[in-house]
Order: structure tokens, then C-alpha cells, then sequence
């Protein structure tokens, strides 16, 4: 059996519409229509035990959402799933204790206290043993150089130390399972680079599984083999990142910069044009004949800079969040 | 058997944490400790000087002693301090807490959420005035109540105000609850707040139909008022029987409504 | 004269957009004033007498509402206010506009508790009225004492904006101020006859409160209308409101002229 199963997985969510007005909102005391929004649709997949897997999509597509009913924080309005073998929604105590989620923007460590406190209350919380957890600390800070910074306050730590403690106090109780909800959004890019490798190391070292969202592309590069695609709460793309790449690989963008401006008639014809400013243009023309077609621009164009680029991964998901 | 010895200790030993951690806190921000000292002692000089005038005008009170008012209202200024110094954050800051979704991380942790999110938030400092004031107090009018010093009083007084305590609890969560359907709770919780000054005075003052409504169905006087009322022979049989089980009926109640609540729970989108 | 008018018009706005607040605070004057009517009731039942320190039971209960509603409406706000202008530097911004703050200050308060006093005027007027025609009142609340209540709590108010003002300055020499606003704030209402009438504490204490402002901001105004004060009596009052407010004009332009050489001494 699968570590995550989804099948079906949806939920919705009802709201009131929100009207304004004197006169509506004295209409909406005794009447309110009341709308529904379906954040995630059918979604299935599964997930296999020491894997890492990225959860890609624009804005309120339902990655977090579907990572909140996985860790058991919503209930679903449809479908099921099973991880480890339980129904997250159950929110089992045994469940809880081998698994792990870590949210970017939501922090579990106390604000006005060093951050071994929290690791303390942690502890008694998942119960675990003072030896492990005397070993786990112990290894955690000195992979993420984090051992002096115990005693240090939360709130006079950097975002890039805070988050590390947040990653040890999560990591405390040896998760099977861990989510990672933007894990790395506000850092710098070091830190960015280090989180991975550390993910990276722990996930080879442990055998745990990974699901991570993220809106770094280089977040998902560097750590999944395995990508799904979610737009408007639905799977669009379940795959390797790689395969992404052949499918938009024979489209070449140009960058390039004019001189003094042209008319606009002019560009068209070497291909689509994607953005353009005043004397800025982005053009996307097929790899083929590439070569051929800036030959005759910087023939017939008053050109004052110009680059030569594949189409990158992020543009190439875009243009999957299209599709459909 | 041994399980639930184990659990009650580790819950003994993180609210122990709790303790220490608001410590670590307060310390962090001593103004507020003094702050909070002080604006506790402006509310105590309010509260006394009902006991004043009701000294000044000398007379029993519905078969009340200016010194058995005392008693009462020392006991409601235990009660405050109890109350604002263990309860009152956390529960004002639930709403918050649903509205921003950080109850989220709560929710995924192996223990019970009711237990992390109601009692997590503890400010010493709003108890020191209070407990220190409410107990001389208590003193003054029990020594001039004439009221014996004995295992049964001393037993009798304190188990009534932990009951009291449970009450509290129970009757000032629910309102905060109803914002796991979005309500706005602030108007909500400055009314249901102002009920606990309905002990600033002996609930014997008020006509009989409040009386009632504030011991059954809203049960307000529980708060603090059994405790000496128990000292003055005050209560009927009945009613001490409905002293103890009363706080465990709403402790049920705030349970169930708790559990149907979380299922209404829908986590901020972020 | 129109940037104060201007100022005005804020405090107004200001106040009509948190028109709700306000009513929900009135509203909460309900519990303390049950609470009061139950202990007069008991206390005078238990007495048999038809007074208690001085006053009879429909007296009581009048100055009880009066007294409730009076020390919403007399209540101020603005120095936490200026207290985040002097942390956060934004009183550097008005030493080089062209408006006092003082000026500032007092016209949009003003402009703030003007819908506030029509609104309780009117509620106490309701009250007062319907109160004389059902029960009996032992003094008769006459319409000369209605308008000469109408004209005396303005004063009040401007009495306890130039105590709130003088206080404010506090935020001049100390860092943090709430815990000390809100304990003056509780302590003022008693002193002012906010919660029960001033002279049933009896001589010792009026003695000392005799020589504070705090008594011209409620216990008098309510005294001007339940009749409990001759008419020479309230002009003497009136003549004290002023009397106070000229002393707390002078005392807010020394300690705000203090502040402020601190202010900038310390670099905003």
C-alpha cells in the first residue's frame, strides 16, 4: 500500500455573498444568498514511501488546501484519503504523532522565548524520549549550523534562523510524513539553498516522504523528481519535472532590446510577441529556424542588445496552468 | 488505569511549561507586569467602594452584615483575579486565532486543542492584586462573620470555588466559540463579560426571577457566590447539590459544542 | 480658523463612523445600573427609612442613569493617541505645519463628542421626562434645571479634555503610559461621582475631593438637575468649571512647553 493515497479528494467551501450598501446589508439581516466555491475537484494521486513530491499552481489553485485536509486541519466535502493508514480528518492521536507540517507563513515557536523552550514543550507534546530527543537535537542544529541559537530569543532571530527552528521543532518527533507549505517563501536565497540541501540530505538519510508546495521554481528543481500540476483545484500535469521540459522545448525566446522604436508590425513577423515596453520586446519563435530569424533581425532591426533563451520551467508550468 | 495517570501528568506538565514560559515572558515585558498590577488595583478600588457605601450605610442588607458583604465581594475579586490571570487571554484570543488560521497548527498536534488553545495564555500579573486583596478581604469578613475556622467551612469554601472556577470557564468560552461561524464576537464578549460584575453584590440582592435565570440557565451566580454563601448556611440543599454538578453539566455542554464547532472549521485561505 | 474647522469635521466623521461603538458602550451602562437599582431596592427595603445618605430612592436611581451615561459621554481617548504621536515621531510633523497641536487636539475632540452629546442629551431627556410622569419625585426637574444641565455639560467636558490633555504630557517622559491612563481613567470615575454620588462617602473624603477638579465633571452636572443644588449654588459650580479649566489651560502650556523642549531634545 501507497504511504498517501488520494482518490476523489474534494472539497468546497460556502460563503455568503458579501453585498454593499445601506440597503443590501439591511437586505442581507434577513436574507444572505449563499454561494459555493470548489477549491479542490476530484483530485487523485499517490505517493510512494521515501519519495518527494512538489505540489505546483498559481495562486488559490488548492495546494493548501488539499495539503490542510491531508494533515487532518479541514474535513473534505468528497472522495478519500489515507495517510499511513489513517484518514487524516480523524485527526487519530497515532496519526498525529508521525507526521509533520510545516507552513512558511505560520510559526509554532513562542515569539518572546528561546526557541528550546518550544523544542521542550514540543517534546512532552509527541512524547518523545529525553535520549532521542537529546539525539535528534543534536544532530538537526549541527546540520543546520543553528547549535549557538538555541538560547537566543525567536524574536531576535533572522527569518532564515527562524526557520530552521521552526524545521527542528517539526522534525522533533522523526516524522514519517512531512508537508512543507512554502517552506522557504520570504528567505533569502542562502537560505533558500540551505533549507534544500538539508531536505535533501534528510530525506535520503530517513527514507521520509515529502510533499512540498512551493512558488519557487528552484525549490521544486532541486528536490522533486516527481511534480503535480494543480490549477483551479484540479490535477493538470502528474509527472517528472523532466518530462515538462521536452514537452516546451522547442520554443526559444528572444529578448531584445531596440534602439529607437519600430513599428510594431515589424516584430510581428519574426514571431509571437509575449511583452513588450517601449523599446523591450520579448518574442517566442520555434527552435528550428531560430537561427535564421534573428539572422534577419539583426539584419533589419536598429538592435542594441539581444538574448538567446530556452523556455524555462516556470514559463513552461504557466503554460500548463493554461491548458485545460 | 496507568494510561490515564500518564496522560493526566503529561497534561499537568505542559500547563507546568505554560506556566513557566508566561513567566520567562512577563519578565521580558515588565512595564506590562507593573501595568497590569496597577490597572488591577484601579478595579479593586472600584469594587471596594461598593463595600464602602454599603458600610457607610450600616445596615444588614436582606439579613447581609456590611462584614458578610465583605466576604462576598472578596470572593469576587479572587474570582476576577483567577479569571483574567488563566482564562481571559486565551479566550479572547481564540477568535483571532480562527480568523487568521493559526489555529492550524494546533489542530495537527497530538493533544487535545481545546486543552493548547483555552489555557494556553497565562498573565500573572492581573492575579497578584487581586488574589492578594481578595484574600484579606476574605479574612476580614470571615473572622467578623463569626464564621468557625473549621476542616468542613475551609473544605466546603474552596471546593465551591474551584467549581466556580470550572463554571467560569465554561460559561465565558462559549461565546467566543460562535466565531467558527464568523461572527464578530467583540460586542459579544464585552456583554457576556459584564455579566461577571453581576456578583459585584450578593446575588440575594436581586428579585427572584433573576435569581433563577442566573443560577440555571445562565449561571452566573455560580461564579462566586456559593463559596460564602455555603460559609452563611445560605444554601438549600438543592441547591448545593446543583453547585457541584452544575459545573460539570456546562464542562459537558462546552465539549460538545466545541467538537460540533471544529467541525465548522474552515482553516483561513492563505 | 478652517483647517480647525477641518479638524472638526475628522473628530465628527470620526465619531459618526464608530457610531455603533458607541451605542454598544451606552448599552453597557444597562448591567451596572441593574445592579445599582437591585442594592438600592434591598437597602432601602432592609432601612425602612424613606433616605439613605441623603437621598431617597427615586433620587438615587436617577443619579444612578445620569451618572452612568454622563461618564461615557465625558470620556476622552486622545491621549493614547498622542502618546503613539510622541513614540512614533509624528508630532515632529505638526511643529512645521501651519496648526497647533493643541488646537488640533481639542477641535476634532470637540468635533468627536458633538453627535455624542445630542444623542445622550436626548436619551437622558427621554428618561428624565417619562421618569417624572410615572413616578413621583420628591424635587421636580424642572425645565430651567434641564437647560441649565444642557449648558453645563459641555463645560464638563472641555474640564476633563484639559485633565486628559495635562496628562498626556506624561508620554513626554515615560516610554510606555497605558497601564497609567487606564488606572487614572478607573480612579477618576470614582472621583468624579462616576459611580456613586460623591457626598455619601461622607466629610473626610469630600474634604479632599473638594480640592480636585474631578467632582465638576459628573457629581455636579447631575447635581444641577436632580435639585439637589440651589441656583446660587450652580453658579458658583459653573464659576469653579471655569475657574479649573483656566488652571489646567495653564498647567497643559507648562508641561506641554517642557515636553516638548524634551521632544526635541531627544530627537523626536
Amino acid at each position: 500500500m501507497s504511504i498517501i493515497e488520494v482518490n476523489n479528494l474534494s472539497k468546497q467551501f460556502s460563503y455568503y455573498k458579501k453585498e454593499l450598501g445601506l440597503k443590501s446589508s439591511i437586505k442581507s439581516l434577513f436574507h444572505r444568498e449563499l454561494l459555493y466555491k470548489q477549491a479542490v475537484k476530484d483530485v487523485s494521486f499517490t505517493v510512494e514511501e521515501g519519495e518527494i513530491v512538489g505540489f505546483l499552481g498559481p495562486n488559490g489553485a488548492g495546494k493548501t488546501t488539499t495539503l490542510k485536509m491531508l494533515s487532518g486541519i479541514i474535513y473534505p466535502t468528497g472522495g478519500s484519503a489515507s495517510v499511513l493508514g489513517f484518514k487524516p480528518w480523524e485527526r487519530k492521536k497515532n496519526f498525529k504523532q508521525q507526521f509533520a507540517i510545516v507552513m512558511g507563513q505560520k510559526n509554532q515557536l513562542w515569539w518572546d522565548l528561546p526557541a528550546n523552550e518550544s523544542l521542550q514543550l514540543n517534546k512532552c507534546i509527541y512524547e518523545v524520549s529525553d535520549h532521542d530527543f537529546a539525539m535528534t537535537i543534536g544532530e538537526l542544529t549541527e546540520l543546520l549550523d543553528v547549535k549557538d541559537l538555541l538560547k537566543v530569543q525567536v524574536r531576535k532571530l533572522s527569518l532564515g534562523e527562524r526557520m530552521k527552528m521552526e524545521l527542528i521543532a517539526a522534525l522533533l518527533h522523526k516524522p514519517k510524513v512531512i508537508f512543507l507549505d512554502e517552506p522557504t517563501i520570504g528567505l533569502d536565497i542562502l537560505s533558500q539553498k540551505n533549507i534544500r540541501a538539508f531536505f535533501k540530505y534528510y530525506n535520503q538519510q530517513n527514507k521520509v516522504t515529502i510533499v512540498l508546495t512551493s512558488h519557487y521554481m528552484n525549490d521544486i528543481i532541486d528536490l522533486c523528481k516527481r511534480t503535480i500540476v494543480i490549477n483551479e483545484g484540479s490535477v493538470v500535469y502528474d509527472d517528472d519535472l523532466a518530462n515538462i521540459n521536452a514537452m516546451l522545448e522547442e520554443k526559444k525566446i528572444a529578448t531584445v532590446t531596440l534602439l529607437n522604436s519600430v513599428n510594431k508590425d515589424d516584430l510581428l513577423r519574426y514571431g509571437k510577441i509575449k511583452e513588450h515596453g517601449e523599446l523591450e520586446f520579448t518574442l517566442e519563435m520555434n527552435k528550428e529556424n531560430s537561427q535564421q530569424i534573428i539572422k534577419s533581425m539583426l539584419e533589419n532591426l536598429p538592435i542594441a542588445d539581444f538574448t538567446l533563451e530556452d523556455i524555462s520551467i516556470e514559463e513552461g508550468i504557466a503554460a500548463l496552468y493554461q491548458t485545460r | 488505569m496507568s494510561q490515564i495517570w500518564k496522560n493526566t501528568r503529561r497534561y499537568a506538565y505542559i500547563y507546568f511549561l505554560f506556566l513557566k514560559y508566561s513567566l520567562i515572558s512577563l519578565m521580558a515585558y515588565r512595564i506590562n507586569f507593573v501595568f497590569g498590577m496597577l490597572v488591577e488595583l484601579g478595579y479593586i478600588v472600584i469594587k471596594l467602594t461598593y463595600v464602602y457605601i454599603v458600610f457607610r450605610v450600616g445596615e444588614n442588607i436582606n439579613g447581609l452584615t456590611p462584614y458578610n458583604v465583605t466576604l462576598f465581594v472578596g470572593t469576587y475579586i479572587i474570582m476576577s483575579g483567577i479569571y483574567s490571570a488563566l482564562l481571559f487571554f486565551n479566550f479572547i484570543k481564540l477568535p483571532e486565532l480562527i480568523r487568521t488560521g493559526d489555529l492550524d497548527m494546533y489542530i495537527t498536534k497530538p493533544i487535545s486543542l481545546q486543552f493548547i488553545t483555552t489555557l494556553k495564555s497565562i498573565d500573572i500579573s492581573v492575579a497578584v492584586p487581586n488574589i492578594i486583596g481578595g484574600v484579606i478581604m476574605v479574612a476580614i469578613g470571615w473572622n467578623q462573620s463569626h464564621i468557625e475556622v473549621n476542616a468542613a467551612n475551609v473544605i466546603g469554601y474552596v471546593g465551591y470555588l474551584i467549581l466556580g472556577v470550572i463554571t467560569t470557564y465554561s460559561i465565558f468560552l462559549i461565546p467566543q466559540m460562535l466565531a467558527f461561524w464568523t461572527v464578530k464576537t467583540t460586542g459579544l464578549t464585552d456583554l457576556s463579560n459584564s455579566l461577571f460584575d453581576f456578583n459585584q453584590m450578593p446575588m440575594t440582592i436581586y428579585n427572584r426571577l433573576l435569581q433563577r435565570v442566573g443560577t440555571f440557565i445562565i449561571p452566573v451566580f455560580l461564579l462566586t457566590n456559593y463559596s460564602p454563601l455555603f460559609l452563611l448556611h445560605g444554601l438549600s440543599r438543592l441547591e448545593m447539590v446543583w453547585g457541584i454538578a452544575a459545573p460539570f453539566i456546562f464542562l459537558i455542554l462546552v465539549r460538545i459544542f466545541w467538537n460540533y464547532a471544529l467541525r465548522h472549521y474552515t482553516s483561513a485561505s492563505s | 480658523m478652517r483647517k480647525y474647522t477641518k479638524a472638526f469635521t475628522l473628530g465628527l466623521q470620526n465619531a459618526l463612523e464608530y457610531r455603533m461603538n458607541f451605542l454598544l458602550i451606552l448599552i453597557s451602562c444597562i448591567f451596572p445600573i441593574l445592579i445599582q437599582y437591585f442594592l438600592w431596592t434591598t437597602i432601602f427595603v432592609s432601612k425602612g427609612d424613606s433616605e439613605v445618605l441623603g437621598y431617597n430612592f427615586n433620587q438615587i436611581i436617577v443619579y444612578t442613569i445620569c451618572a452612568a451615561l454622563l461618564s461615557k459621554l465625558v470620556a476622552t481617548g486622545f491621549e493614547y493617541e498622542v502618546s503613539n504621536d510622541v513614540k512614533n515621531g509624528q508630532l515632529s510633523k505638526f511643529l512645521v505645519q501651519p496648526i497647533g497641536y493643541f488646537q488640533y487636539r481639542i477641535s476634532s475632540f470637540l468635533g468627536e463628542k458633538t453627535p455624542q452629546i445630542i444623542v445622550v442629551m436626548l436619551i437622558l431627556f427621554i428618561i428624565l421626562t417619562s421618569l417624572s410622569l410615572f413616578i413621583h419625585m420628591e424635587t421636580e426637574i424642572t425645565l430651567a434645571r434641564m437647560l441649565m444641565f444642557f449648558l453645563v455639560v459641555p463645560i464638563s467636558i472641555l474640564l476633563n479634555f484639559f485633565i486628559s490633555y495635562c496628562l498626556s504630557t506624561l508620554s513626554f517622559w515615560l516610554l510606555e503610559v497605558w497601564g497609567i491612563y487606564h488606572t487614572f481613567g478607573l480612579l477618576s470615575s470614582i472621583a468624579s461621582g462616576g459611580i456613586f454620588p460623591l457626598d455619601m462617602f461622607g466629610a473626610t473624603i469630600n474634604r479632599i475631593l473638594d480640592f480636585l477638579p474631578f467632582k465638576y465633571i459628573v457629581f455636579f452636572p447631575i447635581n444641577v438637575i436632580n435639585g439637589k443644588l440651589p441656583w446660587d449654588g450652580i453658579m458658583s459650580g459653573v464659576l469653579m468649571q471655569f475657574t479649573w479649566i483656566f488652571v489646567l489651560f495653564l498647567l497643559s502650556k507648562l508641561l506641554w512647553y517642557k515636553g516638548m523642549q524634551r521632544f526635541e531634545s531627544v530627537g523626536g
